[in-house]
């Protein structure tokens, strides 16, 4: 059963067609990637995902809800990883999680499971600007998960870590995908996506280039030498 | 309530940092402080120009933090953080008014009785509904200023701009909060003989917050 449906979306800026009837759909528990080069629209169609950005047109249901007509219910059931953490520097790591179990009205003490998860619960009580790169991911990954969404959202979040907190990154998102968590991720590392997800989309100028199992895009080429075939265009 | 969380969250940053309110505390005691020298020579203006000094004083010191609370969320990319949580526009707005308006009430009772000795303000009426009309313009000030400050979250000289499209919609506020202030300090007027200065500001704030809370969520988006 499809979590996410995505029908013909379009997304315009001052004229310019950022996403263009962008159609897919993502089952239950599934891991899929968003892949694409610079300007693909990746980033756009996660804001729009994350009701950040309004669809100029198109229907885009998660979990059976209207993302347009009930908005507030859908960020219940969807966590946000990016390249920015969304945390407070002058505020610790508890202070933040439980600034977000807040205002995801759920219970604080999620904020101690979840800080135990990640490793922090030694540094909970330490500012967060004092924490290197990957521990601020790792915090951020535990703020996305405070309200324990169906749905994460992951845009380029492994940008700017090193070879040892992307491993740590992979490890937990693995098994959060194994808990049932839906997983949609977009990034620029292929090997990435073949490690973590089972299907993909290529997109290129805002269109659809490909979509299905690795395996269906590649046929019997590598992700990259397919990635670059389809959006060697965009280059051009 | 989410809109108290966000002002509770905004209020212990700013304790711990004092990035904002300890400028806004020193621009107010230099300002008393050069304004009392210089008027020190006119002694007998005192009166008459005083209570404006005075809003002049907390509306510059104000501005040095109003804008910060929106812009400091923007900056650090923390704004996406709350639109993405289930929060509505009119709790993260009530929650920038209710930090802006305790910043700048805190800056007033520091800054209303230094005020009143270094100018030797001869006090004619009473100190509490002073401070009553004080605390109300700077409520005005606070939703006024914070409605405002979002307006501008995108352009490239927010800084710049702030003062200048907000003290054109804040003069009704700045006008009638000046007039009360006068009549109760020092025409030692009552409540009853400045109702006319407190229905303007409640109206007018109510008018203006009204207004913010309709056309907030179209503000903040992209």
């Amino acid at each position: 059963m499809a979590i996410i449906e995505l029908k013909e979306v379009c997304k315009e800026f001052g004229g310019h067609l950022a996403i263009n009837r962008v159609s897919f759909s993502v089952a239950e528990g599934e891991s899929f990637a968003l892949l694409g080069p610079n300007g693909a629209g990746k980033t756009t169609l996660i804001k729009i995902l994350s009701t950040l950005l309004k669809p100029t047109s198109g229907e885009i249901i998660i979990s059976g809800l209207d993302l347009q007509e009930e908005p507030e219910e859908v960020k219940k059931l969807i966590g946000v990883v990016s390249h920015n953490p969304f945390l407070y520097d002058e505020l610790t790591a508890r202070e933040n999680l439980h600034f977000y179990a807040d205002l995801f009205e759920v219970n604080r003490n999620n904020a101690e499971a979840l800080l135990k998860m990640v490793n922090l619960e030694d540094r909970g009580n330490e500012l967060v600007g004092t924490f290197s790169r990957g521990m601020k991911q790792r915090l951020a990954i535990a703020r996305a998960l405070i309200h324990a969404p169906k749905i994460l959202l992951l845009d380029e979040p492994t940008a700017g870590l090193d070879i040892q907190g992307k491993h740590i990154f992979y490890k937990w998102i693995k098994e959060l995908s194994l808990q049932d968590t839906t997983i949609l991720l977009t990034t620029h590392y292929l090997d990435e996506a073949e490690k973590l997800c089972d299907k993909a989309c290529i997109l290129d100028g805002g269109e659809v280039k490909a979509c299905g199992t690795l395996e269906e895009i590649k046929g019997v080429e590598t992700l990259e030498e397919t990635f670059i075939r389809l959006t060697e265009k965009g280059v051009e | 309530m989410k809109a108290l969380k966000i002002a509770k969250k905004d209020l212990l940053i700013e304790f711990r940092t004092k990035h904002t309110i300890n400028f806004m505390l020193l621009f107010a005691l230099l300002s008393i402080l050069m304004f009392s020298y210089i008027v020190g020579a006119f002694i007998a203006a005192v009166p008459d120009i005083g209570p404006g000094l005075l809003w002049l004083i907390l509306i510059f010191s104000g501005m040095l933090g109003l804008s910060r609370a929106f812009t400091r969320e923007k900056d650090l990319g923390t704004l996406e953080g709350l639109k993405l949580s289930p929060v509505s526009g009119t709790d993260i707005l009530l929650g920038k008014v209710a930090y802006n308006f305790s910043l700048l009430v805190l800056i007033e009772v520091i800054s209303f009785p230094i005020f009143l000795l270094f100018f030797n303000f001869p006090v004619a009426g009473s100190i509490a509904l002073s401070f009553f009309y004080l605390t109300l313009g700077n409520l005005g000030f606070a939703v006024v200023g914070s409605a405002m400050s979002v307006l501008i979250l995108n352009a490239r000289a927010r800084e710049l701009l702030l003062p200048v499209i907000l003290f054109p919609v804040l003069f009704p506020i700045i006008i009638s909060s000046i007039s009360a202030l006068k009549k109760v300090l020092v025409e030692g007027e009552t409540f009853l003989n400045t109702m006319g200065e407190f229905k303007i500001i409640i109206a007018y704030t109510v008018i203006m917050a009204v207004i913010s809370l309709l056309t907030f969520d179209y503000a903040l988006e992209e």
